[in-house]
């Protein structure tokens, strides 16, 4: 639990390093210490095997040399220092009493009180451990026993168990080091992404080139292009919308500016009065463009509306229209509504407001003294869709301006009414949040603009 | 002085036309950039202020068509369009002057004079002519060394005299420059003017050719 926490704090290649190199540390250190038993095991063997062999040649040695009389002779002494760690004593025992045949000169001093018995044993006698072998040939009446110190034996072993692995061992530094060699190879596409990744700038948002990564890392790449585009059009959107803003805010304070200065320049006291009065207008006019650039950007924020409700469409519409009423009635424009069906929608209360709001202060903005706006709300003749249609006798506007409508700052007919050129854009913004499609067309009836806002019903 | 003002907001362009008529320019003020040019075309004007985005003709598009009919007025961009590119393009294409918006409209009265004052080629805001000296930028007069109190209206036919100097200017021309197209002038308005010019400046420095105009021509 604690490694695993820990490695998260590791980069990638640390990790891969440690994990492989522990794994084959472990391994290793299995496969040595199999590899050591199994060598003195061997070893073992091959020593039994030695003495059996031992004892059998001197079978073989005592009956072709039998002489009935001879005493046991003595052996000459050592040539090699380990002949001290090999014993024997060959007896006749096929006559009573039995005949002691030959012996080595160090059997007396290791031989045990009890003789052991016939086959492998091991023995400690006086502070030695010895392996002894004993053979009993009744036929031909002999009994042999060869002996071997165990400590020289196990040395022995020792050694050889100890030079099979030693290669293993001085090889594992090397295997680590390749080891780290091949992982780093291993991750350099790894690198190279995070390289072009870390070049990357809002400024810079060039796509990362996808041919040479390999397959692992292709659809991150592929996924983290994709991201990058979306980001780079909305760094985009938000850098031309400011572009824009500032702009759009200029002009009006200059205008404000230069009504304030003329009043202050002026010595006659009506104009003075219409100069303020027109500088009053302006910080309207402000007020209103930046209450539009705070809604649009609250709106903008938003993928879906925060709070869902259900919504009576039209009483919403009855309201807005109520309060557009004073704003008509001073220009005179009769504004109607005729709802034919009675939807209830499920959307933002509140977004839907300001939808309608900014749809009716724009028909009535861009109508005429006297004109007419009505308000319509219907199904669709499939029943699935509720159109909500506002249309207006003003001036309209032209096949080539239909397609700017909706765009940011975009004012058309900016003589006649002075709109900000944000009211639409908010429209636009609201329905795409509500699922809901705008068109725009001319008003067949009244000759000006045809605003139709599609709801889908659920 | 009289300068043509292309600008299509009301409230901005009602401000800059009251502003600068206050600081002793005429001004006419045309809404859109079609106006603008056929105004330009038409009448004589001392300087041009020219705002960007305007319905029917851009501002740049007037700008290259008016320098291409090699009209030399000088002209300054007041525009919201802060960009280097934008500042560039409108020098390029023959701007004198490139001004965002907002601005002072103090400071954009001294632009403006400072441009006519380099196109009548003046690189001294005083202009004098014999005993009369005059600072269009500090709208001052001096007679003799001597300050001298002026309206409005008559400094600016002082100044339009002595920037002429040996010119003669009808009652005609004198009146456009002191009007603009939507103010009435009576008849004898610009007499008027004058005679009190004469009260104050002595009576030699202003010849009458009766019938045809006013001259500062031949000073002693």
């Amino acid at each position: 639990m604690t490694i695993s926490m820990n490695l998260k704090k590791f980069s990638l290649q640390t990790r891969l390093t440690l994990l492989v190199l522990s794994t084959v540390l472990l391994f290793g250190m299995l496969a040595s210490y199999e590899s050591y038993k199994n060598a003195l095991h061997e070893a073992d063997e091959i020593f039994d095997a030695q003495l059996a062999q031992f004892a059998q040649s001197m079978v073989i040695l005592a009956v072709n040399s039998l002489d009935d009389d001879e005493q046991a002779s003595s052996m000459p002494p050592y040539i090699h220092e380990h002949q001290a760690s090999l014993a024997f004593q060959v007896w006749l025992t096929n006559k009573q009493p039995a005949r002691l045949l030959l012996r080595s000169n160090n059997i007396s001093s290791i031989l045990p009180e009890q003789m052991p018995l016939v086959g492998f044993s091991r023995i400690e006698s006086r502070g030695e451990h010895w392996r002894f072998f004993r053979l009993r040939d009744k036929q031909r009446g002999f009994d042999v026993l060869v002996g071997q110190d165990s400590a020289i034996r196990d040395e022995l072993a020792q050694q050889v168990a100890w030079h099979n692995i030693t290669p293993f061992l001085f090889g594992l530094p090397l295997l680590a080091f390749f080891t780290v060699l091949a992982i780093r190879f291993g991750l350099q596409p790894l690198r190279k992404l995070t390289e072009s990744l870390g070049q990357l700038s809002p400024e810079q948002l060039s796509p990362i080139a996808v041919d040479d990564a390999p397959k692992e890392i292709a659809p991150v790449v592929a996924a983290l292009n994709s991201l990058l585009g979306r980001i780079s059009r909305t760094i985009e959107n938000e850098r031309r919308f400011t572009a824009d803003a500032s702009h759009e805010l200029r002009t009006p304070i200059a205008a404000l500016h230069a009504q304030v200065q003329a009043a202050q320049l002026s010595d006659n006291k009506a104009e003075r009065i219409e100069c303020l009065d027109k500088a009053l207008q302006g910080a309207n006019r402000m007020a209103h463009l930046v209450g539009q650039l705070l809604t649009l950007s609250r709106v903008d924020e938003l993928s879906h509306p925060i709070s869902l409700e259900p919504v009576n469409l039209i009483e919403l519409t009855q309201e807005c229209c109520a309060e557009q009423g004073e704003n008509a009635l001073s220009k005179n424009i009769e504004i109607s509504f005729s709802p034919e069906a009675h939807p209830v929608l499920s959307g933002s209360p509140d977004m839907l407001r300001i939808m309608l709001r900014n749809l009716l202060d724009n028909a009535i903005r861009y109508t005429p003294q006297g004109g007419q706006v009505e308000v319509a709300l219907h199904l669709t003749d499939d029943g699935r869709q509720v159109e909500l249609v506002i249309e207006d006798s003003g001036i309209g506007v032209t096949d080539a301006q239909l397609a700017f409508l909706g765009q940011r700052f975009n004012r058309i007919n900016q003589s006649v009414a002075d709109g900000v050129g944000l009211g639409l854009s908010i429209v636009q913004r609201i329905a795409e949040i509500h699922r809901a499609k705008i068109i725009f067309s001319h008003a067949a009836t009244l000759g000006g603009l045809s605003v139709k806002v599609c709801f889908p019903l659920h | 002085m009289r300068i043509l003002l292309v600008e299509d907001d009301f409230l901005l362009g009602d401000g800059i036309q009251k502003s600068l008529s206050h600081l002793g320019f005429t001004v006419d003020w045309m809404k859109d950039g079609e106006q603008g040019e056929n105004a330009l075309t038409s009448e004589e004007y001392a300087a041009v202020v020219l705002d960007l985005g305007l319905p029917k003709q851009d501002g740049l598009t007037l700008l290259q068509s008016v320098r291409n009919k090699g009209l030399r007025t000088p002209i300054l961009i007041l525009t919201a369009r802060d960009g280097k590119f934008d500042k560039l393009k409108g020098f390029g294409l023959g701007a004198d002057d490139y001004v965002v918006k907002p601005l002072d409209m103090e400071e954009l009265a001294a632009r403006l004079r400072a441009l006519i004052r380099r196109s009548a080629g003046r690189a001294s805001p005083l202009v004098r002519l014999g005993k009369v000296e005059i600072d269009p930028d500090g709208r001052q007069a001096w007679c003799d060394g001597k300050p001298v109190d002026l309206s409005a209206k008559e400094f600016a036919i002082l100044e339009l005299l002595m920037q002429n100097a040996g010119r003669v200017l009808t009652r005609a021309q004198l009146e456009q420059s002191l009007y603009g197209w939507g103010d009435s002038a009576d008849s004898n308005t610009i007499e008027v003017f004058i005679h009190h010019l004469r009260k104050k400046l002595g009576s030699d420095f202003i010849q009458t050719l009766r019938g045809i105009g006013y001259t500062t021509g031949r000073q002693p």
